[in-house]
């Protein structure tokens, strides 16, 4: 007990275990409000919304406690950042109390349209009960349960960034995990074609995923650097930098990039007319030329939205300048953040470009090839998951190099 | 919030305050001679096993018998109370005026009773002499030992052996950070002063963990090599013109040249890129004047006294006795005053406030203001909060603030507010931001006639003594917020007739608990009171913490009133805005101490590491096994670093083993391998460490010549290190831009940092060994030379 006690990584490893167990229970606590066995059918011809649960530790194929996932969280997050972008004093100088109870709430907020979205593509499945002022009491029941169970998750995910391993991007892994062999079979319903499975074909995509995932983890480490000259500090120590790293953006695009896709399906959905749909139907799916066109240039343009929000040229020109810090070459203020800025596009430009071909490729190759469609799915859920671990293994090596200082011995790195 | 479960705990301490009160028949009949026994009685317990908590009633009950006896007044039964809740290791709320230090009495002389490890923490000499003397009185009586830990003046050198080897030390927070990190510099056991941190009770507790915690305690020494851009660069910076070659920004508190300014300097200086690599060293030069001139204002941030530059502690205008600012920003200050420049150095050894006294085993505190931060206690000490309730109702008046919207209207209020109460004879405290703006209202009053005290924190002595008289009929004292704490003020003949002391704020400080000890000067022990904070839009805290909007806002409502009289702003906006803007400087404060706190953590392991070393190298006998791996791994790190291994062995042997080797056989002999140049190395070093050994008359010069090589090599290194820490945090907060954590780059870099750290360590280490002398000198000692 007192090796647990002394060992800090172990302890971290243990409470992130004890949080994954809870969620997985909590996942499977189904909602006693609806008749389960009808909703699930009726969810299966939104397979489209399966995928963005997938990426954001929701799940859509039974109504759960935990249905919603971290949905609200993520995007609560997002906009917040992108909140941030517009550089208004008054967000700028909010103490850190204030900024995470207005997260909280827009978690709360986002969380409670999104039950409330489930709750109607099941609303006939709502088990009959009383009613109160013309609604089914059943049906609030339904939306409050969903709310409190996305809001639990995002607490747990909190408890888990500040106790255990791996943060809010490790608490999604299990839904990632146990959705890609499913994603590989079936496509995400936007159109393409269920893959056929040989044992010829299973291994050419290990190898393949394989040679993916290093090429991944390359490219997560490149990062350009930006030498920062300090006249405040007189230290010939070490040069200071600004990092920019290929992967801007994260894997926040691929992330959300079918999400942003499927809005027009989503809005027509509530009821639209029938060429409407049809033109959705026919453009916004990826089966063909339009549709995968359309998908890969949004995988772009959330690359370059990300990158900037991730690096916020504007507030680090702007500290430099009040710091008196410089790049070597670049007047402080106006000039420094073009410059900024100009880095940023170009070198995220590779790794948008990265992240794009990995999921086009696929794509289009599949409108010709038989068995290839559905990669793109994978190789996407396989670059989150890289950058996810990347983050996790950079956290256990600086908690492992913190317990091990020794002065009479050199470290073994 | 932290109320619903302190409630368990005020239950017992109410229970046995109320065990204590119920003793004092019994104790009343006590003979001299039977109390003090109790104190043998109760060392005896503690001795057996028994703690602290189990004798509290008794104890607390002695000690309150015994403060009647010495010093006539007995803790009322909220002084138990709070004293209660301190022993437990909480804050006590207490208000100004309740006695906060009669209230000590009780845990110190509990605490004491264990030996050597119990301190009172004060917030300055004055008060830590004075407290210990007389109050003191009563552990003495009860036969416990009892001293200052600091000089009354800065010229008083005490005997650190001497007074932590009291039970009860008085002292300040500086005083006892510096002592520990002077006793791990220290050569050997001996010279070590402190022994246990066993239980602090720190008075003003938010002054000393929060507010003074913002700044951690440095050691600054090993100055660097001088440079002498800072002259021109400050004449350069001083002919630009503001606006057009540097601005400044709203909140004033940074500045930087534009895209003009930095033409005008490069065809000043006749060159062309002054942003490019080969003059980044100019560059920072003007950087640091431009700041100096620009930023920091004389008499608000710093004063130039006997030629000097000294820095102003901005809450309650005190010089900082050697405190300097870093990289060369202190130099550049001293350009622009024209005055002498003094070297610049490094830091030697840091700690911060919340990290040293995390330390103690027990940790307590007592101050009139402590829940507006109550969680800011829980989160870093690990400290509840709980108030005690006053001993008569407190009846003060707290006028709500009165807003003007220039300084200007602002002061002429002040001085007719000062004129209408003085011409009663009512006392006043007039509070002020600044040492200037004292001296501002000093002479406005002079030309008034109305005769004044001012406190600019010159003597700690000399304040408590005007204090005291500040409630006199007829008083007037200016001070800046924090002179003559600790002292009571008195009502005199007929002014609580008048309504009490009217205490006055000329502006709002940086935050709400600054402001309520103030208030809290008047009205102490039920006495009338009346307390009322002017502000105005040009305030220091509207102007470095208000949006942006507030300019505007500012001209619009000045041109408003323009032909008009004066009156005070009434909007609930503009009382909005000064409140926002204290609440926001508060936020800041409150971060800055959390992520200093943070890159501490790092600092701290490697220094708990470092200084664990060196205790045990102090204390082992043997160092042969340690000697053996340092020697190792000195010589792996040295032969790695060959680049033509048979040329630059010779050279490091003669340059770290010995001036004289002459071993022609050995060394001409060609190495093949890295290995083979190891062994050799090793060989030569064997022998010369063999040779210094015999050369010695003893085995004891011996380890006393071998433990002081390897401690010297260590601080050297460490020094080095935490120099270069200090500047890595600062550097860092830029990485996190990247989306990688900041502060796990910050660990990897320091950690890298640390090996390097290493491995000069054992290289000095060989080199202190196999080179120092042994220099005998006249009176038989020996002194150690190194090379």
């Amino acid at each position: 007990m007192t090796a647990i006690k002394n060992n800090k990584i172990l302890r971290r490893v243990l409470f992130t275990v004890l949080v994954l167990i809870v969620q997985e229970l909590g996942k499977a606590i189904v909602l006693p409000t609806i008749n389960i066995a009808d909703a699930q059918a009726s969810l299966r011809h939104y397979s489209f919304y399966q995928f963005l649960a997938a990426t954001t530790g929701g799940q859509f194929t039974t109504p759960t406690l935990l249905s919603i996932g971290l949905a609200p969280y993520m995007t609560g997050m997002i906009l917040l950042q992108a909140v941030r972008l517009l550089d208004i004093d008054a967000i700028n100088n909010m103490p850190k109390r204030v900024e995470s109870t207005v997260q909280r709430l827009a978690m709360l907020v986002i969380g409670f349209l999104q039950a409330l979205q489930l709750v109607y593509f099941i609303r006939k499945e709502i088990l009959p009960g009383k009613m109160i002022a013309g609604m089914s009491v059943n049906f609030i029941v339904s939306v409050l349960l969903l709310v409190a169970g996305t809001m639990f998750v995002c607490w747990l995910a909190d408890m888990n960034s500040e106790y255990g391993a791996g943060g809010l991007g490790f608490m999604l892994m299990p839904s990632l995990i146990s959705a890609t062999p499913r994603i590989l079979m079936q496509g995400q319903g936007l159109g393409t074609p269920g893959m056929i499975f040989t044992p010829k074909l299973i291994a050419i995509i290990a190898v393949v995923c394989i040679i993916f995932v290093f090429t991944t983890v390359w490219i997560n480490k490149a990062e350009r650097r930006l030498v920062i000259k300090r006249p405040m500090i007189s230290s010939d120590f070490e040069s200071s930098n600004l990092p920019i790293r290929v992967l801007a953006a994260g894997s926040m695009p691929l992330m959300f990039s079918t999400s942003v896709f499927i809005i027009p399906r989503y809005l027509v959905a509530y009821g639209a007319k029938g060429s409407t749909i049809e033109f959705v139907e026919k453009y916004f799916s990826l089966d063909n030329i339009y549709g995968v066109t359309g998908y890969c240039l949004i995988v772009l343009l959330l690359g370059s939205a990300f990158a900037f929000m991730n690096v916020q040229p504007e507030q680090i020109a702007k500290s430099l300048k009040k710091s008196g810090d410089y790049i070597a070459g670049f007047i402080p203020g106006d000039v420094t953040r073009k410059y900024i800025s100009h880095e940023v596009i170009t070198v995220s430009f590779i790794g948008n470009v990265y992240l794009t071909v990995s999921c086009g490729l696929p794509l289009i190759l599949g409108l010709y090839f038989d068995n290839v469609s559905n990669l793109s799915f994978l190789f996407s859920n396989v670059i989150i998951m890289v950058t996810i671990l990347d983050n996790v293994v950079d956290q256990f090596r600086a908690m492992y190099s913190s317990q091990h200082y020794d002065l009479l011995h050199p470290t073994k790195r | 919030m932290s109320f619903n479960l302190n409630f368990i705990a005020l239950r017992k301490y109410r229970k046995i305050t109320q065990q204590v009160l119920n003793l004092e028949a019994d104790y009343k009949k006590l003979s001299d001679n039977q109390l003090k026994d109790n104190t043998r009685r109760f060392r005896e317990q503690l001795q057996k096993g028994a703690t602290t908590d189990d004798i509290v009633v008794e104890a607390f009950a002695t000690a309150r018998e015994a403060d009647f006896r010495i010093l006539g007044m007995r803790p009322f039964e909220n002084q138990v109370l709070g004293a209660v809740m301190i022993h437990f290791g909480n804050v006590a709320e207490m208000k100004t005026g309740e006695g906060k230090t009669l209230t000590a009495t009780m845990p110190m002389y509990l605490n004491g009773l264990a030996g050597p490890g119990a301190f009172l923490i004060t917030a300055n000499p004055y008060l830590a002499n004075r407290d210990a003397e007389e109050i003191g009185k009563v552990y003495e009586w009860l036969g416990e030992t009892v001293t200052a830990g600091v000089g009354l003046n800065d010229d008083d050198k005490v005997d650190g052996k001497v007074v932590y080897g009291h039970d009860i030390v008085y002292t300040t927070n500086s005083q006892i950070g510096f002592d520990y990190l002077i006793d791990n510099l220290a050569d050997s056991e001996d010279d070590r002063k402190q022994r246990e941190f066993r239980f602090a009770l720190i008075d003003e507790v938010d002054s000393v963990l929060l507010d003074t915690a913002q700044t951690p305690l440095v050691i600054s020494g090993a100055p660097k090599v001088q440079s002498n851009l800072f002259m021109s660069a400050d004449k350069l910076v001083k002919s630009l013109v503001e606006n057009h070659d540097y601005e400044i920004s709203e909140d004033t508190k940074s500045s930087w040249f534009t895209a003009t300014g930095i033409e005008d300097m490069e065809t000043y200086l006749g060159i062309s890129e002054l942003l490019s690599e080969q003059w980044s060293d100019m560059y920072r030069h003007l950087v640091l004047a431009l700041r100096a001139n620009t930023i920091m204002h004389i008499n608000r941030d710093y004063v130039v006294d006997n030629n000097e530059v000294y820095l102003l502690d901005t809450d309650n205008g005190r010089e900082l006795e050697g405190m300097k600012l870093e990289a060369g920003m202190h130099q550049a200050l001293e350009a622009k005053e024209d005055v002498p420049l003094s070297d610049q150095t490094r830091s030697m050894a840091s700690i911060t406030y919340q990290n040293l006294f995390k330390m103690f085993t027990k940790l307590s505190g007592m101050t009139g203001t402590a829940l507006t931060a109550a969680h800011e206690f829980m989160e870093t000490y690990n400290l509840p909060v709980l108030p005690v309730p006053t001993h008569k109702p407190n009846i003060r008046i707290d006028h709500p603030d009165i807003i003007y919207s220039t300084m200007e209207n602002k002061i002429n209020a002040v001085i007719d507010l000062i004129k209408e109460t003085h011409a009663k004879k009512r006392p006043m405290l007039v509070e002020t931001g600044s040492v200037s703006l004292s001296r501002l209202y000093s002479r406005l009053l002079l030309r008034e006639g109305i005769v004044h005290n001012v406190l600019n924190a010159q003597s700690a002595a000399k304040e408590a003594l005007i204090v005291a008289e500040a409630g006199q009929p007829g008083a007037v004292t200016i001070a800046t917020s924090m002179a003559g704490r600790g002292t009571d003020i008195k009502l005199g003949p007929g002014v609580a007739e008048m309504g009490g002391l009217l205490v006055i704020g000329t502006e709002r400080m940086d935050n709400q608990r600054i402001d309520d000890q103030l208030r809290g000067r008047s009205g102490r022990q039920g006495d009338p009171g009346e307390s009322v904070f002017f502000a105005s839009l040009d305030d220091k805290i509207v102007i470095e913490n208000a949006p942006d909007w507030m300019d505007d806002f500012r001209r619009k409502t000045v041109a408003r009133e323009a032909g008009q009289k004066v009156v005070p702003l009434k909007s609930r906006r503009v009382r909005k805005i000064i409140n926002r803007a204290q609440k926001d400087a508060e936020n800041n404060s409150e971060s800055g101490r959390t992520s200093g706190m943070e890159y501490d953590e790092v600092l701290k392991t490697q220094r708990d590491i470092v200084y664990a070393f060196r205790n045990k190298i102090m204390k082992t006998d043997q160092l042969d096994q340690q000697i053996q791996l340092v020697v190792n791994y000195a010589i792996k790190t040295v032969t790695k670093e060959f680049t033509e291994p048979n040329k630059e062995l010779t050279e490091y042997v003669i340059n770290n083993v010995d001036y004289n080797y002459f071993n022609n056989t050995v060394l001409q002999k060609r190495s093949s391998s890295i290995a083979s140049v190891e062994d050799k190395l090793n060989a030569i070093v064997k022998t010369r460490l063999e040779q210094r050994t015999q050369a010695l008359q003893s085995d004891f010069q011996m380890n006393y010549l071998r433990r002081l090589s390897i401690l010297k090599a260590l601080d050297t290194a460490w020094v080095d290190q935490v120099d270069n820490l200090q500047q890595l945090k600062s550097a860092i907060s830029n990485r996190s831009a990247g989306m990688h954590n900041g502060a796990y780059e910050y660990e990897r870099d320091a950690k890298r940092s640390f090996e390097r750290m290493k491995q000069t360590f054992w290289k000095s280490a060989v080199k202190n060994m196999c080179l120092s002398e042994l220099v005998p000198q006249s009176d038989g000692s020996v002194k150690v030379e190194f090379p």
